[in-house]
């Protein structure tokens, strides 16, 4: 058992007005020490749910089923307390949209020290050095007054920096970032990739990185998993799976590309409370066949680290 | 530098503006049916068979036999020189009489606020904590029906099962302290409702704010995530909700204060404006509009400090 | 999101209003209201009448609500100039702003901080006691609420695309005010009115109490509470009942305001897309 993370057949379902809300069906994933999986999919796929399933951050209206298992320990089983021992110290969080994700009423500073002093019991003053180095090393020019600063005063790749830092603290062997560069323009978001690139360094820590943009997940993961309405549809080393795309969903993905000239996969996502029959991209799929519509494919491996879930690879 | 003259302005336009309410006072009276001299006078003596060589000597001596503005100019330049002048009636200094009511009326707003700052907060957050509980229903339902109850009736209703069922408190008048309670508790519910609501709506959003979605990432206990960050969050409305009450208090009291039987400023100004006492109007509506708007202004100032989103504000006009 | 089980209570709360809306302003069932009869005063709460007697024997339940009827009616009146001038003066001084706004920020000042007392003993020293003054003070501190309302909504919209737009193909001030921002304005102003009801009319009975408002012998909730009073010790019937059919009404305005509210609410959408 050498992996950091492995999930086995992990489920979350909200229980919402319009009824059941499937948005995480049996995954399965593992991640190995230091390595970085890149969790690619559309928006409302069910992969920030995924993110937030493993830390139990998902809100009360959520039911997990499955197992979580980190450095061999079960995560599902944990109280809230354990729990609270994991979160930030063993296992960071970053959360998407940093414009909200950063309390408006207290100086970044003070929340950056204030994640210090939690996992280190050390003292304000050492615990405001200690922040200061950190947002050094994650190359800000003046941290001094940087850390006096309300998140209103800081710019949206600044705040995506410094919510960074703050997952930095605790130098976890293990970090989930959700959706780092969303909105943010080219130069601030290579800004925000170097920044994850030191903290992944500095913590020598692996990771999931939850994303829709592929081109971002090929520059800084070491593996591609592909979401699809609420299952891992492939799964590859990144370089494999932009050489050789198996799904269907995949072969779309990447004709949408900016570069490969944005063409549009039809049809819509399919709903999450009413899961189609079969395999679930079947109603958008050009190779769909009549036992595509009935049967639910499973994970088959064309190639040793390469995973699909096609009836058409069995 | 910026923030000082920002604050000095406001400040001037607060005295401006307390000047142009007590002045609306004094016109709209003085142009209301009525001689103050006649007034007084009638009091004095119980009303009959005034001699009108009388009255006009009467108002020579007070000086209300002046025009509006030239009287006005007496009172300002008074004013500035910090006398507030003499009261018609009593003969006694307007400031004297202001400051021996005030301890009454002050104690009233304070043991109000702090009933209801109490009340209000604690259920608020029971409240949110109990969201849908019966607990929560519960309090809503009372503080929709508390919002709708005219708080003279529920003054006579706690009188009447206080004071004259239970004898619990004094029926009415000066006996300091405990002639207070009944009547702070009166305001204190009726102000308490509107805090309830805040809290634990603010409590409630809060709640579902992505920033407490990465203070939970982060590893902070429910407890230290309330305590640190969500009350600090809250305390900004909470503060704005109590100024406004201790607002409407001060004009608003004179109900209670009347009902109760308290000498506070309320009742003494009321009994002022029948008699059109001019320099105790001029006076005490100037003090009493000057303590609202420096109120305002403290409580903008306490926003300013509490929240960065409105600093940023006053930056960017 | 409103849940199933607020609708519930918003639809029973306002068929209730409308129900109780009728009783007060059905006449003929309280002909027995102003009726003067000693040989029946102060009888406590019986069948008969189900509050009691007042000390000229006259039936406090029907009175409580023929008292209500002038109360809604008056609040009612005084809300509808206030929407009127409210609206009016809010539009205008957000949409032209410069001196205009703030003139009206100034008045706003002025009259908030006031003390409320001495400005209605003031319009009554000047104005004479009875219903007109009583309808002006009203007047006076209503009207600003629906004018910083409209003020902020049209300041909103005034910036909102959709306006922008009509400026750009050419639709003149007028119809941009009148077709665009009226109608969007009164969709937020209107459950305000409800709830402004229920203000005045719990002012009403404050200024009557006072002995500023509707005068004797006219049945009103605060001067009934306020004769009641004199008989603490002996009728409590006499101001218990009143309050309370006072603050039944004054509930249910409030419910029927946040009924409308969520009828009309246009921020209120379902939003599943944040999973």
């Amino acid at each position: 058992m050498d992996s950091i993370l492995t999930l086995k057949n992990v489920s979350t379902t909200f229980n919402s007005r319009d009824g059941y809300v499937k948005a995480v069906s049996g995954v399965d994933l593992d991640i190995a020490p230091g390595e970085i999986v890149g969790l690619v999919g559309e928006t409302g796929c069910g992969k920030s749910v995924l993110g937030q399933t493993i830390l139990r951050l998902t809100p009360s209206t959520a039911t997990t089923e499955g197992s979580i298992i980190f450095n061999g320990e079960e995560l599902t089983g944990l109280t809230e307390e354990q729990l609270q021992e994991i979160r930030g110290r063993r296992i960071a969080y970053i959360n998407q949209n940093p414009s909200e994700s950063l309390d408006p009423v207290m100086n970044v500073g003070n929340q950056i020290m204030e994640s210090i002093i939690l996992y280190e019991n050390i003292s304000k003053k050492d615990a405001y050095e200690k922040a200061k180095d950190i947002l050094k090393s994650l190359s800000f020019e003046d941290p001094e007054t940087i850390m006096t600063k309300y998140p209103v005063e800081l710019s949206g790749g600044m705040k995506q920096r410094i919510m960074v830092a703050m997952a930095m603290c605790g130098r976890p062997p293990f970090m989930i970032a959700d959706e780092p560069t969303k909105g943010l323009d080219a130069l601030i978001r290579g800004q925000v990739i170097d920044s994850l690139r030191r903290f992944i360094d500095y913590a020598h820590c692996a990771g999931l990185i939850i994303t829709h943009d592929l081109k971002f997940a090929r520059v800084i993961c070491d593996r591609i998993a592909l979401m699809y309405a609420g299952e891992i549809v492939e799964i590859a080393p990144k370089d494999e799976l932009f050489t050789k795309p198996l799904h269907p969903y995949l072969d779309g993905l990447i004709a949408s590309m900016p570069q490969n000239g944005m063409k549009v996969i039809e049809g819509m996502p399919c709903s999450l409370i009413e899961l189609p029959s079969g395999c679930r991209f079947h109603e958008r799929c050009r190779y769909c066949t009549e036992q595509c519509e009935q049967i639910h494919p499973g994970m088959v491996k064309p190639s040793p680290d390469h995973e699909v879930r096609c009836i058409r690879y069995d | 530098m910026k923030k000082a003259t920002t604050i000095l302005k406001r400040i001037i336009v607060a005295i401006f503006t307390a000047l142009f309410v007590s002045f609306a006072a004094y016109a709209l009276l003085y142009y209301s049916p009525g001689d103050p001299a006649e007034l007084l006078l009638m009091e004095m003596t119980g009303g009959s068979g005034l001699q009108m060589s009388v009255v006009k000597e009467y108002a020579e001596i007070l000086g209300t036999n002046k025009g509006l503005l030239p009287m006005y100019k007496n009172w300002f330049v008074k004013m500035i020189h910090m006398d507030l002048g003499t009261s018609y009636r009593t003969g006694r200094p307007v400031w004297y009489e202001f400051r021996i009511r005030f301890a009454t009326s002050l104690s009233l707003a304070v043991m109000t606020s702090v009933i209801s700052l109490v009340l209000g907060v604690s259920m608020g957050m029971l409240s949110a904590k109990y969201k849908n509980k019966f607990f929560d229903k519960f309090t809503r339902m009372l503080c929709a029906i508390n919002m709708s109850i005219p708080s003279f009736w529920l003054a006579i209703v706690f009188m009447w099962v206080f004071v004259i069922k239970l004898k619990l408190a004094p029926m009415s008048g000066d006996m300091g302290f405990r002639s207070l309670i009944l009547p702070s508790c009166v305001m204190g519910l009726t102000g308490c409702s509107g805090l309830i609501r805040i809290t634990r709506i603010g409590i409630l959003e809060n709640l579902n704010a992505e920033y407490v979605l990465t203070l939970r990432a982060k590893g902070l206990s429910e407890s230290a995530r309330f305590r640190k960050h969500i009350l600090r969050n809250i305390s900004l409305s909470i503060v704005t909700m109590v100024t406004q009450n201790v607002v409407s208090l001060i004009g608003g009291s004179i109900i209670i204060e009347n009902i109760f039987g308290l000498p506070g400023i309320g009742n003494y100004l009321i009994r002022s404006i029948q008699v059109k006492d001019f320099p105790v109007i001029l006076g005490f509506v100037f003090i009493m509009s000057l303590t609202v708007v420096i109120l305002n202004l403290i409580s903008e100032l306490v926003s300013y400090a509490l929240d960065p989103r409105i600093r940023m504000e006053v930056y960017e006009k | 999101m409103k849940n199933k089980n607020d609708r519930k209570l918003y639809i029973g709360g306002t068929i209730l209003f409308v129900l109780l809306l009728l009783v007060a302003f059905s006449g003929p069932l309280f002909s027995k209201g102003d009726i003067i009869n000693t040989d029946n005063a102060t009888q406590p709460p019986s069948l008969q009448h189900l509050f009691g007697t007042d000390p000229l024997g006259r039936d406090v339940l029907s009175r409580s609500f023929i008292g209500m009827r002038l109360s809604l009616l008056l609040g009612f009146i005084a809300q509808l100039i206030c929407f009127v001038i409210g609206v009016i003066v809010g539009s205008i001084s957000a949409y032209f702003g410069g001196i205009l706004d703030k003139a009206f920020v100034f008045l706003q000042n002025v009259i908030l901080s006031f003390p409320s007392m001495v400005l209605i003993f003031c319009i009554s020293m000047l104005l004479g006691t009875g219903v007109f003054s009583m309808m002006v003070a009203l007047c006076i501190f209503g009207w600003l609420s629906y004018a910083r309302l409209t003020r902020s909504q049209v300041r909103a919209l005034k910036d909102a695309a959709f306006i922008k737009g009509a400026k750009a193909v050419g639709s003149s001030t007028f119809a941009i005010i009148f077709r665009h921002i009226v109608p969007n304005v009164i969709r937020t102003v209107v459950p305000m009115f409800t709830l402004m009801i229920g203000h005045a009319v719990l002012g009403i009975a404050g200024l009557s109490f006072l002995g500023f408002g509707v005068q004797p012998p006219n049945a009103e909730i605060g001067l009934m509470i306020r004769d009641g009073m004199t008989y603490i010790r002996t009728f409590p019937w006499l101001f218990v009942f009143p309050g309370l059919v006072l603050a039944v009404y004054s509930v249910l305005l409030n419910v029927v305001s946040d009924a409308l509210q969520d009828r009309l609410d246009i921020h209120d959408s379902a939003n599943i897309s944040s999973i």
